[in-house]
């Protein structure tokens, strides 16, 4: 009798351990928080901005891919924590943190990239957020708009004076995906297990950067090719840290 | 009491499996599908589409089927994808160059035949789109085509019990989403294959061409084949053929997609099976015959730069040549396809 009830007793023991180990949870968890922002300035709807030409611009939209998130290790090597696809949203809060979830609690900086990776250009219909029906797909010439910033100018010589950045391209000369490091200034260990990174997106680099874009000249960017790849650049570098927690 | 422990733990024992089996059916509610088979015509080459991604079923080839006659797809419900391809034209628009689109407006381009689709790596006349299942997008988002929103069609599909239904029974539950969507309308065009017309069936040693349709064949093996190459009857390549800009239209064809002005002019060499249905021809419908085609290239081509060489300083044919090669055109015309009852509107009996 005693043997029946140890094989039943195994039996469950197993059932449960089963259940539990395929909810491992990592022990950490990792929160990156999105600042939109133009000039410093918290991005609202509807406002009007300046950017470095004295070019008044009223924000309408803007938003772009994060994906390939890594964290860098002491060592410097770096771990790839999350192969998910998010679009940030200024118009979704909810859209502007990501958790995810690590195991490591000690590192020295972030790696992610910006925009939508070749192989997800080339292999017809993707789901969530890469959904085409999300408006960041272009159908006429297969391909992710990797980020969108819109407005409207009096500056802009486009119809109703429209300032349209639609940036998109994966093919050789006209990749606009941009690995993004931001390097943390120590090693950070943390006590509790929520590691929180602040990080500001500063939409006022798309048009003073690298490339000098002004919105009289260029208003509207429509398709793959070399403005495309000027704003890409240039957004390249519209992430810093705003702090670490 | 021993009775009770074995109660008990063989209770628990239960318990924990049917949560497992809870979970499980979340992933597969007895979902299950009747697979259809894609046959590759003899002779044919390997298709390019991956249908591991996408593999071909009834419920979705069903599904697809009603999307692609349901007028609801586009904004005010007047333009289903069979308005503009028509089954009896071989899936083009008949005898028109451009096709109607929303409000009153036109096409820029002539709509192609739809068949042997999986054998296509790029689409539209630019190759712009770069996987079959992307295709229906553009239509159904063009201003001067369906004309409507993506989340627009979702919900309309959503909101409709039999579409839920039926997504279901392609896909395993309710969610509608792009994905699922387009995948069903590529598994109904993919099914689209003609591969019965007099030609294949003189491939095959069931029919003998007469002597006006060998002469033309042997015609078109020397004069045509280099860009209309056989199984399919195009290389799939892009190519300038000499014929200027509409300015109206101002269409410069592939370089759109490539920037590139080496591609200036460049469209896709259209495969010639049904092409005695899929009048008017060209990428802009210019021409309303096949002699008018024949005749472009042995007086018409207006040589640029780019122009192909194997047509810019204009080809030689015979107006006896013209005859012959019309005759073994007319053979790649296959009647039963535009027949085949699986392909019409589910909604309609014949």
């Amino acid at each position: 009798m005693k043997k029946i009830i140890i094989i039943l007793l195994s039996g469950f023991l197993f059932t449960s351990f089963h259940h539990s180990s395929r909810f491992v949870k990592a022990k950490h968890k990792l929160q990156l928080v999105f600042h939109n922002q133009f000039s410093g300035k918290e991005m609202i709807a509807d406002s009007s901005y300046q950017n470095a030409f004295g070019e008044n611009f009223i924000l309408k939209g803007f938003r772009y891919y994060i994906s390939n998130i890594s964290v860098k290790e002491k060592n410097g090597r770096l771990h790839n924590i999350s192969a998910k696809y998010f679009l940030v949203d200024m118009a979704d809060d909810s859209s502007q943190t990501i958790e995810l979830a690590i195991d490591k609690k000690d590192f020295i900086g972030l790696q992610f990239m910006l925009g939508v990776d070749s192989l997800r250009n080339i292999s017809g219909t993707q789901t969530g957020v890469l959904d085409p029906a999300r408006g960041m797909f272009w159908t006429w010439n297969s391909g992710y708009i990797m980020a969108k910033l819109e407005g409207i100018s009096g500056d802009s010589k486009a119809n109703s004076h429209l300032v349209t950045y639609h940036v998109g391209g994966f093919k050789k000369d006209q990749q606009t995906n941009r690995v993004i490091n931001l390097n943390f200034i120590e090693s950070h260990e943390l006590a509790g297990n929520i590691f929180r990174v602040d990080i500001n997106a500063d939409a006022a680099a798309w048009f003073n950067g690298e490339h000098k874009i002004k919105i009289a000249e260029y208003p509207i960017c429509h398709s793959p090719g070399a403005l495309a790849v000027q704003l890409a650049d240039n957004y390249s570098k519209m992430f810093s840290l705003a702090g670490i927690r | 009491m021993k009775k009770i422990i074995i109660i008990l733990s063989s209770c628990i024992f239960l318990a924990a499996l049917l949560v497992d089996a809870g979970r499980m059916k979340l992933v597969s509610p007895g979902f299950k599908t009747t697979l259809l088979s894609f046959n590759i015509p003899p002779g044919w080459p390997q298709p390019v589409y991956d249908f591991k991604s996408n593999p071909l079923t009834k419920e979705g080839f069903e599904l697809g089927r009603k999307l692609f006659y349901d007028g609801r797809l586009s904004k005010d419900g007047n333009f289903s994808c069979a308005s503009c391809h028509q089954q009896f034209a071989a899936f083009a628009t008949y005898d028109h160059n451009f096709s109607h689109g929303f409000d009153n407006t036109l096409t820029s381009r002539n709509a192609p035949g739809l068949f042997n689709l999986a054998w296509q790596k790029e689409f539209m006349y630019d190759g712009g789109i770069n996987h079959l299942d992307l295709q229906p997008l553009a239509p159904m988002t063009a201003k001067n085509e369906m004309a409507e929103t993506l989340q627009n069609v979702l919900d309309k599909l959503k909101s409709d019990k039999d579409y839920r239904k039926m997504f279901k029974a392609a896909f395993g539950d309710e969610t509608v989403n792009t994905q699922r969507m387009t995948r069903a309308i590529s598994q109904f065009v993919l099914m689209l294959v003609s591969s019965n017309s007099k030609y294949d069936k003189m491939k095959r040693g069931e029919a003998e061409f007469n002597l006006p349709e060998s002469l033309g064949y042997e015609i078109f093996k020397q004069k045509c084949v280099s860009c209309h190459q056989e199984p399919l009857f195009t290389d799939f390549s892009y190519r300038n053929v000499g014929l200027p800009a509409d300015a109206t239209i101002n269409d410069f064809g592939r370089m759109k997609i490539t920037s590139d002005p080496a591609d200036s002019l460049k469209f896709k060499v259209p495969g010639l099976r049904n092409v005695q249905l899929t009048f008017p021809y060209e990428h802009d419908g210019r021409f309303q015959s096949v002699i008018q085609v024949m005749e472009h290239y042995r007086s018409g081509v207006i040589a640029s730069a780019q122009t192909d060489p194997l047509v810019r300083n204009k080809m030689k044919i015979s107006n006896y040549e013209i005859g012959q090669l019309i005759a073994f055109l007319n053979t790649l015309t296959d009647s039963s396809f535009i027949k085949d009852p699986r392909f019409a509107d589910p909604g309609m009996r014949r």
